[in-house]
């Protein structure tokens, strides 16, 4: 099993207990007549023992694969990219409501294009100029959108 | 009412200015997504549900379906000309088109494909207006353990073809019921795993939760992944028309695709993958030269072509029938009608007539509307492929964060679409689908509610099932299923021992 799938499978694990405990205290009433935790400890406990089938099934693989011969788990080498991706969306919704939208949007379609082109910052950063006044009036002046302004104000 | 008088009503109303605007609209932007390989009709129908918010169901609906439909007919630009499927659908396209493409004849495959899509397109229309009224009619019979039973076929049926382990998709299933659970509880009204955020008492909005799991995550996928420099079989098109003989040797395989798609998009978790592979399969086993297949048979484009569009149609089948979407297109544009406040149920057609016949008609419009689009503009779909994804993916990602927002205005809908985004991104990556996932949120509410309400009426007396016809024939035909494909793999397995 990857080491990745491995972390995937084991949180859902920990997902199901927690589910198990909170519906617990939910109440569950009786069986002719269940309650609001009824329904979510089914699946919760469910949840747990699929994830505890996932693991022996893959144990077992494993186990099999590492007594015919070693192979080497190729990883993705690309993680970089996408970390920057989320944490341009998460920057952008951190800084939303502060910098308000053209600003912020600015920012946000400037590090992602130069995430492709990372040498032409003067062409990327009048397309993104565009990009924000076009947003803008599609957006915000036709479909009246209420953005943030932020510090700008309105 | 006859069935004429509520097409004259459906037609009214989908040549109404407006609607027919986001008809348009709505093939366009489909047939643009399903040219460009990276963005699949699941994620732009994603994206662009907040922007349906605003306009009318009809509407909405009409530029939803348009999204879906049209990437089946664009999906087929990019398999022939370039050898890239622009959508799942089209894989097989590629087998044969590509090679018509590289022996020259690039314009009669795109013209059998778009002319098969049209013929199977309208011929699955045709049959859903007549199929879906009597059925619905069937369907106000059902109670609450029929409707378990049903969800319970769906769901297993969907995790068993749309997942490659089964296990995982169960996984994923489950997951999608709990989170399903989030809110206030239908029957106590308690709250359930709000942990005191006001935002959750209503449930996880679908919304940007969809836009993250398909929209971000597939940009996130696509970025991570190696971009291959794609290159051109042919730049220009000529002679589109199929002539004589390659209408003599598509007219059956057109036939038996609109057939074939149309049934194996009724069914749960089918749609329109599985519709273009078996009928290429099954067009090279009845062919007399299968010798032929791989190497440029116009049949091997004009069957799957076909049948990947007539599947379209009877997905709507079950969706409007029943209220049960028998896809993950289809839950996600069940909860555009739960957005609206029409949510799809037996007795839709009967209290939505204008709303129900609008959309049949918009498709008939939508498919001569894309006729008429794929054909001439095919150059232009050329060029746009041209664009590098280093571009289109900001612009991707700007519409999300706008649409995200534009759902409540608030910044916090941004957060909660990140957040699936990267869980949809991470479980990809490691082979858990996310089509149960979705399908089970959508349905979980009506599965519940079923579930207990089966329980008070049976009064801890399991036989009860045995009473109800429709439900046992459905529980059975599971049974049957999961026992038949756990013999299946058990035996494979067995195989592999021996080996």
């Amino acid at each position: 099993m990857k080491k990745g799938e491995l972390i995937i499978a084991l949180s859902m694990g920990v997902l199901g207990i927690w589910i198990v405990i909170d519906s617990y205290n939910m109440g569950l009433q009786t069986i002719s007549n269940p309650g609001p935790g009824f329904f979510p400890l089914v699946l919760g406990v469910l949840l747990c023992l699929l994830v505890l089938l996932i693991c022996i099934r893959s144990a077992r693989y494993t186990k099999k694969v590492s007594t015919v011969k070693k192979t080497s788990v190729e990883y993705p080498t690309n993680f970089i990219k996408p970390g920057l991706i989320i944490a341009c969306l998460l920057g952008y919704f951190f800084f939303l409501d502060t910098l308000g939208f053209p600003i912020s949007t600015f920012f946000f379609l400037f590090i992602l294009f130069w995430i492709g082109y990372p040498r032409k910052w003067l062409f990327i950063s009048i397309f993104s100029v565009i990009l924000v006044a076009l947003a803008y009036l599609v957006f915000g002046y036709l479909l009246q959108t209420p953005f943030p302004f932020g510090f700008l104000g309105n | 009412m006859d069935i004429w008088s509520n097409i004259a009503i459906g037609f009214k109303q989908v040549l109404e200015l407006n609607n027919l605007f986001y008809c348009f609209a709505g093939v366009l932007v489909g047939t643009l997504i399903g040219v460009l390989p990276g963005i699949g009709p699941v994620a732009t129908i994603s994206l662009l549900l907040p922007m349906t918010m605003r306009i009318s169901p009809l509407a909405s609906i009409i530029m939803l379906a348009g999204v879906y439909y049209g990437a089946m007919y664009g999906g087929s630009t990019t398999s022939i000309l370039v050898n890239i499927p622009g959508e799942a659908a089209s894989v097989v396209t590629s087998i044969d088109g590509y090679q018509m493409a590289r022996k020259g004849r690039a314009g009669p495959a795109l013209g059998i494909s778009a002319f098969g899509s049209f013929i199977g397109g309208t011929f699955s229309i045709v049959i859903l207006m007549l199929l879906v009224m009597p059925l619905s009619k069937i369907a106000i019979l059902f109670g609450p353990l029929e409707y378990l039973a049903i969800i319970i076929t769906g769901m297993v049926m969907v995790i068993y073809l749309s997942t490659k382990s089964f296990l995982k998709g169960l996984i994923m299933g489950v997951f999608g019921l709990i989170l399903g659970c989030v809110g206030t509880d239908i029957i106590s009204g308690k709250f359930r795993f709000t942990y005191g955020l006001l935002y959750l008492s209503e449930g996880i909005d679908i919304v940007p939760m969809v836009m993250g799991l398909f929209g971000i995550s597939e940009v996130l996928t696509n970025i991570s992944e190696i971009q291959e420099k794609r290159t051109f079989f042919a730049t220009r098109v000529k002679n589109l028309l199929p002539n004589l003989q390659d209408w003599k040797r598509s007219i059956l395989p057109i036939s038996r695709g609109s057939i074939l798609g149309f049934f194996l998009g009724l069914i749960p978790g089918g749609g329109t993958i599985l519709s273009s592979f078996i009928s290429y399969s099954v067009e090279k086993k009845v062919s007399k030269n299968p010798e032929e297949f791989g190497k440029g048979a116009i049949e091997g484009v004009a069957g799957p072509e076909t049948a990947n569009n007539a599947a379209v149609g009877g997905a709507f089948v079950p969706l409007f029938a029943l209220g049960i979407p028998s896809n993950i297109v289809m839950a996600i544009l069940m909860s555009s009608f739960i957005i609206h406040g029409v949510a799809p149920s037996p007795g839709f057609i009967a209290k939505n007539p204008g709303l129900f016949w609008g959309i049949i008609c918009s498709m008939y419009i939508g498919n001569i509307m894309l006729l008429i689009l794929n054909l001439p503009l095919i150059s232009i779909w050329i060029k746009i492929l041209e664009i590098p994804y280093k571009i289109l993916f900001p612009l991707i990602l700007l519409f999300c964060v706008i649409g995200a927002y534009s759902i409540n205005y608030r910044a916090f809908d941004i957060l909660v679409m990140t957040l699936f985004g990267l869980a949809g991104y991470l479980l990809r990556r490691f082979d858990y689908e996310l089509t149960p996932l979705v399908m089970a949120f959508v349905l979980g509410p009506m599965f519940e509610t079923s579930l207990r309400q089966t329980i008070i009426i049976s009064n801890r007396n399991i036989s009860f099932i045995f009473t109800r016809p429709i439900a046992l024939v459905c529980f059975s035909f599971t049974f049957v299923f999961i026992f038949f494909s756990l013999l299946s793999r058990f035996r494979k397995l067995k195989e592999k021992i021996i080996e």
